[in-house]
């Protein structure tokens, strides 16, 4: 009984707030994971886009079949056409095939109501990614336009430019959120430290008497504040993780930018970078409060 | 050890500052290894400051203070720890932990100074406790007992660091006289041993019953009973 009570009194006597310390940084810890997730799912994304890029070439109705093939080897040859095995990554659409698709795509059946296929006959051909540029695409649109029996080129424009404009929009507005989240875990490791101190003021203040060096007097402090930032990347990892797997269920096709290994690494980051946070503000704090005079902290 | 044949503490016109003023001038003395030595005064006569300038908690503006080695006046941060481990504190403000076993009070200031084998920290314990007489309370509480007691332990808490010398601040205090002289014989016994005792108090019985070299902090100056004669008590009575 009487055991109990003193190890209790211990306890209390090393109080330190620990679950607002892990909560401000598990907070600041989950934005920047949120940022981190944002910039790996958005690469991903444009990666795929980038390798998706593609023009549609479509011909004069009047094309001889002979034509046709002197089109398609003209393309091929054109440095800006994507290669993937050593194979030009071109390929031939039918009007046919084209209205074959578009009905079953708007179960609409057009032939029935205007008597003949309006679709033209297409090349859809990839572009290499050093070519993806609007500017770029402009040129090669007009230099495929010049080729004899072309009829119109199109592309979509701009998609992977206005995915990196939107994309810089919400990584500043996240890096933000993160500055002031870790502003504010800075201060209050900065107050816990103080109290802490100041709570066992007379501990500290018989160790230094009796000739503890500052790095011991230091330890438990920072030894704990790196624990509970490991902790914290923890938990907003574990969230995150939860976040992640909600989007997968909600969002179609999201799943599809899923990347088990970047996500390990981002996983760790936090892992790491919560124990830098613990560590750094309570370092800092601890230096300037130890510097003090113990009795200078009321 | 280096400083074998160099007095303990050396102190060669110091002024001794408490806040912002000067509460002692010129202070003049040395402190040889193995000696004993009274510090008198009345109270605010700048005994505490002086002894806290000795283990450099106090700054030294002025002049020059050696202590075991160290020259207090341009020591470094990180060098105060090693001062203050060759030096035995025993102060008011430096009490018994009481949340914790005579035991773990030992153990905590040990640790604290760089002690790492549990075997000897134990033995260590065992010879500090039995050379104040206290053979069988390393596992009680401070409040198990008496003062006489609890002050026997903070003595055998200052001898861990086998100190050159001892700083105390009125050890016996808050001790009934027949307890203090127990205490006081023990200091003796302890500088008899060979560890130089600078010790403050107003118990002015001690000073008579028992002669030794005497300072007394009197009106900013520090009188030396090696050097001059004076009242021990004129003020006081």
């Amino acid at each position: 009984m009487e055991k109990d009570q003193r190890s209790k009194k211990k306890k209390k006597l090393g109080s330190y707030p620990y679950t607002s310390v892990i909560f401000s940084i598990t907070l600041a810890l989950f934005v920047i994971g949120l940022f981190g997730l944002l910039l790996l799912h958005t690469n991903r994304l444009t990666e795929l886009i980038k390798d998706n890029i593609e023009l549609q070439v479509y011909l004069d109705k009047d094309v001889t079949d002979n034509q046709r093939i002197q089109i398609q080897k003209t393309l091929s040859s054109k440095d800006y056409a994507a290669e993937k095995d050593d194979e030009v990554q071109i390929s031939f659409v039918s009007k046919e095939d084209a209205a074959e698709e578009f009905i079953k795509e708007t179960g609409e059946d057009f032939s029935s109501f205007l008597g003949e296929n309006p679709l033209r006959d297409a090349y859809v051909l990839k572009i290499a990614s050093e070519f993806q540029k609007t500017e770029k695409l402009d040129s090669i649109k007009q230099d495929i336009e010049g080729v004899s029996g072309v009829f119109e080129v199109e592309y979509e424009k701009n998609m992977v430019e206005s995915i990196n404009e939107n994309l810089a929009t919400i990584s500043l507005l996240l890096i933000g959120f993160s500055l002031i989240l870790l502003i504010a875990v800075v201060i209050l490791i900065n107050n816990t430290i103080k109290l802490a101190l100041f709570s066992q003021r007379f501990l500290i203040r018989s160790m230094q008497l009796v000739g503890a060096k500052s790095s011991f007097i230091q330890k438990p402090f920072l030894w704990r504040a790196t624990l509970h930032g490991i902790i914290s990347g923890v938990f907003a990892s574990a969230l995150l993780y939860l976040l992640i797997n909600f989007a997968y269920s909600k969002i179609n096709n999201l799943q599809k930018l899923y990347e088990p290994d970047k996500l390990l690494i981002l996983f760790l980051a936090l892992f790491i970078l919560g124990a830098l946070i613990g560590f750094m503000s309570t370092y800092r704090a601890i230096k300037k409060y130890l510097k003090m005079s113990l009795d200078e902290l009321y | 050890m280096s400083f074998s044949s160099d007095p303990v503490v050396r102190i060669k016109n110091a002024s001794i500052f408490q806040d912002d003023k000067t509460v002692l001038n010129d202070v003049n003395f040395e402190i040889e290894k193995g000696e004993f030595v009274f510090l008198i005064g009345r109270t605010g006569g700048g005994k505490t400051s002086l002894l806290k300038t000795l283990y450099a908690d106090l700054d030294l503006r002025l002049g020059e203070i050696n202590v075991a080695g160290y020259n207090i006046g341009n020591i470094k941060k990180n060098e105060i720890p090693l001062l203050r481990r060759k030096l035995g504190i025993i102060f008011q403000d430096f009490q018994l932990f009481p949340d914790r076993t005579v035991a773990e009070n030992l153990t905590f200031v040990m640790k604290a100074t760089g002690w790492k084998e549990n075997s000897k920290m134990k033995a260590r314990q065992t010879e500090v406790l039995m050379q104040v007489g206290l053979g069988s309370v390393a596992s009680k509480m401070p409040h198990q007992l008496s003062g006489g007691e609890q002050q026997r332990v903070v003595i055998a808490r200052a001898l861990l660091n086998e100190p050159v010398i001892l700083l105390a601040d009125e050890p016996t205090g808050n001790l009934d006289p027949e307890v203090s002289q127990g205490i006081f014989k023990l200091f003796q016994d302890i500088n008899k041993s060979g560890t130089a005792v600078l010790m403050a108090t107003h118990d002015h019985t001690l000073v008579k019953n028992y002669p030794a070299r005497v300072l007394k902090c009197d009106g900013g100056k520090l009188l030396d009973s090696k050097l001059e004669n004076f009242e021990l008590s004129a003020k006081y009575y």
